[in-house]
């Protein structure tokens, strides 16, 4: 009964957490139904897109895919030859690894728009500051993911090679990435699909690719040129998942292939990237004076100390909170939407046809970049933390589906005909026979997103829609960096915050 | 009779024919075995006889009322008198012994309560009870996964027990489980039986089994019925009609 009494707890309390981040947020169904028909206008004037546009997307479009993939291929790489310095049991010196996992968890607080906004104060507007965004973006998550790997390797191998006198790199080789390996390769996919939406939003800080004249058309009205935008964005997005489902399968051994294939694989990926980084526009310098660079350093290290603890409404606790409550409410918005999504767009519960047609649909929504959804939703619900909540909401819908589908996937079925059986219906056995076995599946990918939702949240400001970002996108604008570095500094120790509970919270769920 | 079966066929996508003009019938109070060789269509028996698959043709009559034509309300009613017994337990194996039990309460309560998992307190007890009943009394918080197969389907036969069922039926129940443990699980089957007055439709490919539980046999192959009569009369030829060359 005290296992019962203990769960009935978490979940009131969760429900009563995301209830009070709701109100705080300023959540009003009522508002978004009366205001329903202005989203409805938006979207049917997306179709039919202007076709004739599509010869002007191309380049923006290249561009985008270019600093996503030598991004990624560049953060990747750098990952691999950092992670084992921060990984614990190999042996390798103490003060890098805390040196090292301090960088990469300050990093990996600020979100792919705010590095690639740092990115032009030093490299200048144009491709190469958001290559450089995306290349620290990625460089950073992936060292996180791998060093974790590493960490759950049997190291029995690694030990027996350096007892035998192998250099620990050369052991580490040898012993330990064979294991890591698939994981590696496949987080590194992962990373590249994720990329490509958000280089396509690094345009609006000028850091290149299609987000440039995606919010030029956005502000304009011009609705059926964005469509033409969206669709031409959605069809990069479905070539790259192919790409990459196909490229998953052969990393993670599903499909195996001959030593020629993988020969002829590495090749083409290589000259891709080659071509992608060849073709970079060079870094603009002429406008890149080393006193900003300087006053960006002491920005951090003197940051404004009275905003810092100013505990009033516009202070950054209050901002911060803000942010907070936005990702909170919108992940539970998000993972309420994403559930019947999953459910429904499984073959395992639904016919085929239905199948692919929620899964299309879940595609469609996942490839729209979210400041896109922003930008759309102010126009219905104003600006505010509301705003940002939808947002949020809508946009954790796509991961969050794949997720849970792929947890669906795994299902064990015999239950569910044992209920179908004695005759129960069809909501009270996805309630009984699939939600216990999906619960801890679930409960981490939840934890996951809102983890990204809390940086995700912290660049809404830059459309209004809320929280840390705008106050943040100004300071940096107005180069006022002493308050920049405060948000910075307020920005990491709520990611890390979160990081620490997070762990807790999964620790007392096992 | 209390369950009358006759004429049923059942194809699955027009080509296999897993049963062929089915007929037989079963008294009150009976321990009968389905014995065969695997694909003579056993399981699609059962699963003609508690509702999962319509057949093409044929009746079934169950205490008065036709289960092949029954749907709705009326199916409900029938479903809620017979309980079934799988060869693969088919528990949710990450919650416990008692809230599987307690699933097959779900049909004869309201949707919010039952969405929210108010159960009751006389429910609780009386899951409780049987789980005390198959000999689990001291496991009902135990997740299924950290259960033996034998205490698996031990939770699996309570469950089918919680709807107070007129007639368990029980495909392979045995199958998965080592020998002692399976004759364990047929005593208690048998032992459930005859003090609660239930009927038993057991489902085996295992021929001593049935033979040492069962008041009487029905030999089936290629989904006709090549035997329907006493265990001790089941002479060396039957079985070869049951089994007999040219089947595995
Ligand atoms: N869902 C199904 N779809 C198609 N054929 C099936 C299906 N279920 C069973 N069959 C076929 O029907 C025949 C009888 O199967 P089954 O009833 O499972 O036999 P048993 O339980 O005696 O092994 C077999 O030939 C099997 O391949
Ligand atoms: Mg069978």
């Amino acid at each position: 009964m005290s296992r019962r009494r203990k769960r009935l707890a978490f979940w009131a309390l969760a429900a009563l957490a995301v209830f009070l981040a709701a109100r705080f947020a300023g959540c009003s169904p009522a508002l978004l139904w009366s205001r329903r028909d202005h989203l409805a206008d938006i979207l049917t004037r997306l179709f039919p897109p202007d076709w004739g546009y599509f010869s002007r997307i191309w380049a923006p479009l290249w561009a985008t895919v270019q600093m996503s993939v030598a991004g990624t291929a560049l953060g990747a790489f750098f990952a691999l030859l950092t992670a084992p310095l921060c990984a614990g049991g190999l042996g390798m010196p103490v003060w890098s690894r805390r040196a090292l996992r301090l960088l990469v968890q300050v990093l990996r607080s600020f979100p792919a728009l705010i590095l690639a906004l740092t990115a032009t104060f030093l490299f200048g507007l144009g491709t190469f500051a958001g290559t450089a965004a995306i290349t620290v973006y990625t460089f950073a998550i992936m060292t996180r993911l791998t060093y974790e790997d590493i960490e759950t390797a049997p190291l029995g191998p690694y030990r027996a090679l350096t007892a035998m006198g192998a250099g620990r790199w050369r052991a580490f080789a040898r012993a330990v990435l064979p294991y890591a390996a698939p994981s590696y390769l496949s987080n590194a996919l992962y990373m590249l699909e994720t990329n490509v939406r958000h280089s396509a939003i690094l345009g609006y800080v000028g850091a290149g690719g299609i987000g440039l004249i995606l919010n030029e058309k956005i502000s304009w009205r011009e609705y059926d040129r964005v469509g033409a935008i969206l669709l031409a964005l959605l069809g990069a997005v479905c070539v790259i998942e192919w790409v990459s489902a196909a490229l998953t399968a052969v990393v993670t051994g599903r499909r195996p292939l001959g030593k020629r294939g993988r020969r002829a694989l590495a090749l083409g990926f290589g000259a891709l990237f080659c071509l992608c980084a060849a073709t970079v526009a060079p870094p603009d310098f002429s406008r890149v004076s080393p006193v900003t660079v300087k006053n960006m350093l002491l920005g951090l290290i003197r940051p404004d100390w009275g905003f810092f603890f100013d505990t009033g409404v516009g202070g950054l606790g209050y901002l911060l909170l803000e942010t907070v409550c936005i990702a909170l409410a919108g992940t539970a918005l998000g993972a309420f939407i994403a559930l019947p999504l999953a459910l429904l767009g499984t073959a395992r519960l639904v016919s085929r046809p239905v199948a692919l047609v929620f899964r299309l649909a879940v595609m469609a929504i996942r490839s729209v970049p979210f400041l896109v959804y922003g930008l759309i939703f102010i126009r219905a619900t104003g600006p505010g933390a509301f705003t940002g909540v939808l947002t949020i909401a809508v946009c954790s819908v796509g991961l969050l589906t794949k997720r849970f589908t792929e947890a669906i996937d795994g299902l064990d079925m015999r239950p569910w005909r044992a209920l179908s059986d004695m005759g129960v219906g069809a909501v009270l056995r996805v309630r009984y026979a699939l939600l216990p076995q999906l619960g801890p599946a679930l409960a981490s990918a939840v934890l996951y997103r809102f983890d990204v939702n809390i940086r995700e949240a912290s660049v809404l400001g830059l459309v209004g829609a809320g929280g840390i970002g705008a106050p943040l996108i100004f300071a940096m604008n107005q180069y006022a960096w002493p308050q920049a570095g405060a948000i910075a500094i307020g920005l990491v120790g709520l990611v890390w915050l979160i990081d620490w509970a997070s762990a807790r919270l999964r620790k007392s769920g096992r | 009779m209390y369950l009358q079966v006759s004429g049923v066929s059942k194809t699955y996508n027009g080509r296999v024919h897993a049963l062929r003009d089915v007929g037989f019938g079963l008294e009150k109070g009976e321990f009968v075995s389905v014995i065969g060789p695997s694909g003579a269509g056993k399981t699609t028996l059962i699963r003609v006889l508690n509702g999962a698959e319509p057949c093409d043709g044929g009746e079934v009559v169950f205490a008065g009322v036709h289960l092949e034509r029954a749907s709705g309300r009326a199916k409900r009613t029938l479903q809620k008198n017979l309980g079934t017994i799988y060869q693969d337990f088919a528990l949710v194996e990450s919650v416990s012994a008692l809230e599987n039990v307690l699933n097959a309460a779900l049909p004869d309560m309201a949707f919010l309560p039952a969405v929210l998992g108010l159960f009751g307190r006389a429910r609780r007890e009386k899951a409780a009870g049987l789980l005390d009943r198959v000999g689990l009394g001291d496991k009902l918080d135990a997740p299924v996964r950290d259960l033996s197969g034998g205490q698996k389907q031990r939770v699996a036969i309570a469950r089918a027990l919680m709807r107070d069922p007129a007639m368990l039926l029980a495909d392979e129940p045995v199958a998965s489980l080592d020998p002692v443990t399976g004759r364990q699980i047929l005593e208690l089957l048998k032992d459930i039986q005859q003090t609660e007055g239930l009927t038993v439709l057991m489902n085996s490919h295992n021929l001593a089994l049935a033979q040492t539980f069962s008041d009487r046999l029905i030999g089936l192959r290629d989904g006709a019925v090549v035997y329907d009569g006493p265990v001790d009369r089941a002479s060396e030829q039957v079985l070869a009609a049951i089994y007999g060359e040219g089947d595995g």
